[in-house]
This record gives C-alpha cells, structure tokens and sequence, in this order.
C-alpha cells in the first residue's frame, strides 16, 4: 500500500477553471478528508481519481486500481434489492449472509429484499456505503456519504463506517465539520480554483 | 388501493359499453343499408363465425398465418434488438443504418409486398413482410432505450468493474423494459396487419389471406367481416400474451 500522491493536478470545464495546481498527499491505510466551497472541485478532483474524468495536466502517483465508491447520488440499480445491489458490485466471492448482515448492521433490516426504488432516501444511501464499503478495494472514495441521514442514524452509520475502513485507504468528501471530527483522519481544505 | 381497482373496474365497465354501443350502431347501420352484400350486421357475422368454427379449413387458415407471422415477428425482435445493441455500440452503424430504417418506416406495405411477390414464393411472404415492417418499430425504440441510459450508473459499473453481463442485466435491462413493451404493443399490430396484406396479394393457398380475397371475390359480406374479427382477436390474444410474457420475465428478473 503505497501513499497516494497529487500534484499540480488541473482541470477546466471549457473557460472554466475548477482545479488549479491541486497538490495533495492522501496517506496509505487512513482516512482524508476534503472540505471546501461547494464548485470548488471536489467532486471534479473525485472523478479524475476515479478514472472517470482526465486532468488537463498534472500528475498522481500510488493510485491503486481496486477502487471502490460511496458517489454523491447514490446510484444504485432501483428494480433489484440492496442485498442484490450490494452482490452485483463486490463479487461473488462474498456469500450472501455476510452482506444481508452488513445490511442489518446499518439498521436496514427486513428492507433488504425490496426493490430499491421502494426505499426512502436514507435507506438508499446505507446500501450505497454498504455497497462501496464491501466491495473489495485498496481505495475507497466517499462523496459526502452521509447526505440525507437522520442524527441517530447518522452517528449508527459513522461508527459502521470508521470499523469497515479501519486500515484502509479512504477519501472523503464533506461540507460538515462535525463529520470531519467525528470520522477522525487528516483534513484538506480545498480553496475555490478560480479566486 | 381499493379505489385504483374501483377505477380499472369502471374502465372495464365504460369499455364493455362503448363496444356495445359500436356493434348497435353497426347493426343500424347494416339495417338501414339493408344490404347483405355492402354490409353484413352483426348478428349475421357471429352466424357466419358460428359455421366457420366447424370447419377444419378454418383452424388450418388461422394456423397457417399465425405461425409466420409469429415467426416474422420474433425473428424482427431478436435481429432489430441486435442491431440496436450493436448501433449503439458503434455509431457508424447507426449512421450506415439510418437510411434503410428511414426508407422501410416512409414505404407503403402493399409496395413491398408486390416487390418481394418477384423475389419470393407467396407462401412465405408473410414472414418476411411482417418481419420487414416490425424491425425498424424494434430497432428504433431499443436503440432510443439504450442511448437514454443513465450515463451515472454507467459510471458506477465502471467503476465497480462490473462485466458487460452484469451491466446488460442489471442496468440495460431494466432501463429497456418500458421501449420493449410499448415496442411489442405497437409492433404486434402491425405484423398481424401487414402479413395478412401480404397473404390478401400474394393469395397463398390455405391462409386467411385467401379466404378473405375469396370472400370479397364473391361479394361474400359475413364472411369477410368473419374473417376480418378472427385476425382482430387472434391479433389481440397474441399481443396481451406477448405482453404477460415480457412484464413475467421482468418480475423474475427483479427477484435474482
């Protein structure tokens, strides 16, 4: 497990300037966090490390190629269960009781064999980090994972997600402090590319 | 709940009217002609289907068409999803295709019946003539359903590494059961429509495009009408079958 590193990363929308000489170092085996304005590249700086957007220039180096993700939406396929949803992302390789487990542990319960689309918005976004955080991967990458849970659910999940990543290499994106605090892990602060 | 059967039963209720409305005016209309040969009633009709449904000629007719036209219409849905599948994949299929689709969708049946009636033998034509109409109704509507895929759960497999498998049952699928099924119901008619055109001009022997060329040849009215209310039901049985099927195979795939 290597650090991975980010430097003079850039990155423009036609005249718009979203990432400018981005320079980084997110340490192998623990959490970062990245907070910032909102439009100031956060989500564009996620997506170039998902291999989903390619910097105008700059470089990363360490970036593994298990990557696993908790998106800002939570994208899940809404005609299939969660258990299905989780099972389709990490392989089978990981046995059916171990997920319908991890699915009851964030307080999803006998939810877990309905059609997605059939849950409530917090409910979603459990399966979504149940699936980013079981899927196997040498990076997880969260983008503001807790977005529309309740406070009790929200601290559940926290403690859910601070034991699955416990070793692991992950990065999160939050606009709440309280997040960063109580997550734990080293904190980023991204300024807005174009002031 | 309760009220949503409440409101399918009063649908049902206004339909059952408004058909029984359609066959008194009918018969009115028969009666004031008083006509047999422009215009048979209704009850003249049902006699003449009451007689039919004893002959061995009559099943045999309804089987002839319907295996081909059945046969054009699947291999029209397996050949115009394929091309779909493929032309989204590569655009300059779509672009190579574009003016065969165009120019089958803009050309009237009867011209490609008389054409094909010089290349092939009239006893297949049906197949090939449903085939040729119910291919770009298949082909546009999964290619539409394919291109408006959510690009963001595209995204997720790929980032999830999912195989192209998964992708196809799990993200394709879904995403193309309302193009599949508004496709088959549109599509089912026409095939029905234009095989029997098809069997009407090429008159291939024991086909309901004999009987019914026979029966307008000898101004045989009932018969006409008859023939013309089997294809209609034959048409639609088929058709809510297809569509059981298709919303069945979607619920069993919901359940994996």
């Amino acid at each position: 497990m290597n650090d991975i590193i980010v430097s003079g990363l850039s990155k423009n929308f036609d005249d718009l300037v979203v990432l400018r000489d981005f320079n980084a170092v997110f340490k192998a085996g623990e959490l970062s966090c990245i907070m910032g304005v909102s439009g100031g590249g956060k989500t564009t700086l996620l997506n170039i490390l998902l291999g989903l957007l390619h910097q105008d220039s700059g470089e990363i180096h360490g970036l593994p190629e298990k990557i696993s993700c908790v998106f800002q939406e939570d994208r899940l396929c809404e005609d299939f269960s969660a258990v299905t949803n989780v099972r389709i992302a990490c392989g089978m390789d990981i046995g059916k009781t171990e997920i319908e487990a991890q699915l009851k542990n964030v307080g999803l319960g006998d939810s877990i064999y309905r059609p997605v689309r059939e849950l409530s918005g917090g409910m979603k976004r459990r399966v979504a980090i149940v699936r980013a955080l079981m899927t196997p991967s040498d990076l997880i990458i969260m983008d503001e994972p807790f977005k529309g849970l309740d406070d009790s659910t929200k601290q559940n999940v926290v403690q859910f997600v601070k034991k699955q990543i416990a070793g692991r290499t992950a990065i999160m994106v939050t606009h709440d402090e309280e997040e960063v605090e109580l997550m734990g892990g080293s904190l980023i602060k991204m300024v807005a590319a174009n002031k | 709940m309760r009220k949503k059967s409440r409101s399918r039963k009063q649908v049902i209720a206004e339909r059952i009217c408004a058909v029984a409305f359609a066959l008194v005016l009918w018969q009115v209309v028969a009666m004031l002609l008083n006509e047999t040969l422009l215009m048979a009633t209704p009850i003249r009709v049902v006699k003449e289907l009451c007689t039919l449904i004893f002959e061995a000629v009559f099943w045999g007719a309804i089987w002839f068409s319907f295996k081909r036209i059945v046969l054009g219409f699947f291999i029209a849905l397996s050949v115009g999803a394929l091309l779909a599948v493929c032309a989204a994949r590569f655009h300059i299929l779509e672009t190579l295709l574009w003016p065969f689709i165009s120019i089958i969708k803009a050309t009237p049946v009867a011209s490609f019946i008389i054409l094909c009636l010089v290349w092939l033998n009239s006893k297949n034509l049906s197949v090939f003539i449903s085939f040729l109409m119910v291919v770009p109704i298949i082909y546009t509507n999964v290619l539409q359903g394919i291109l408006s895929t959510d690009t963001k759960l595209l995204e997720m497999a790929y980032v999830f590494k999912m195989s192209w498998g998964k992708q196809f049952v799990y993200i394709y699928l879904p995403q193309l059961k309302s193009y599949l099924i508004s496709a088959c119901s549109v599509s089912l008619g026409i095939a029905w429509k234009s095989g029997v055109a098809a069997e009407v001009i090429g008159v291939p022997g024991g086909s309901i495009g004999e009987r019914l060329y026979q029966a307008k040849l000898y101004l045989n009215s009932p018969e006409l009408f008859a023939w013309t209310a089997v294809i209609i039901v034959v048409s639609v049985i088929f058709e809510k079958l297809i569509l059981q099927l298709l919303k069945r195979l979607y619920k069993r795939l919901e359940a994996l």
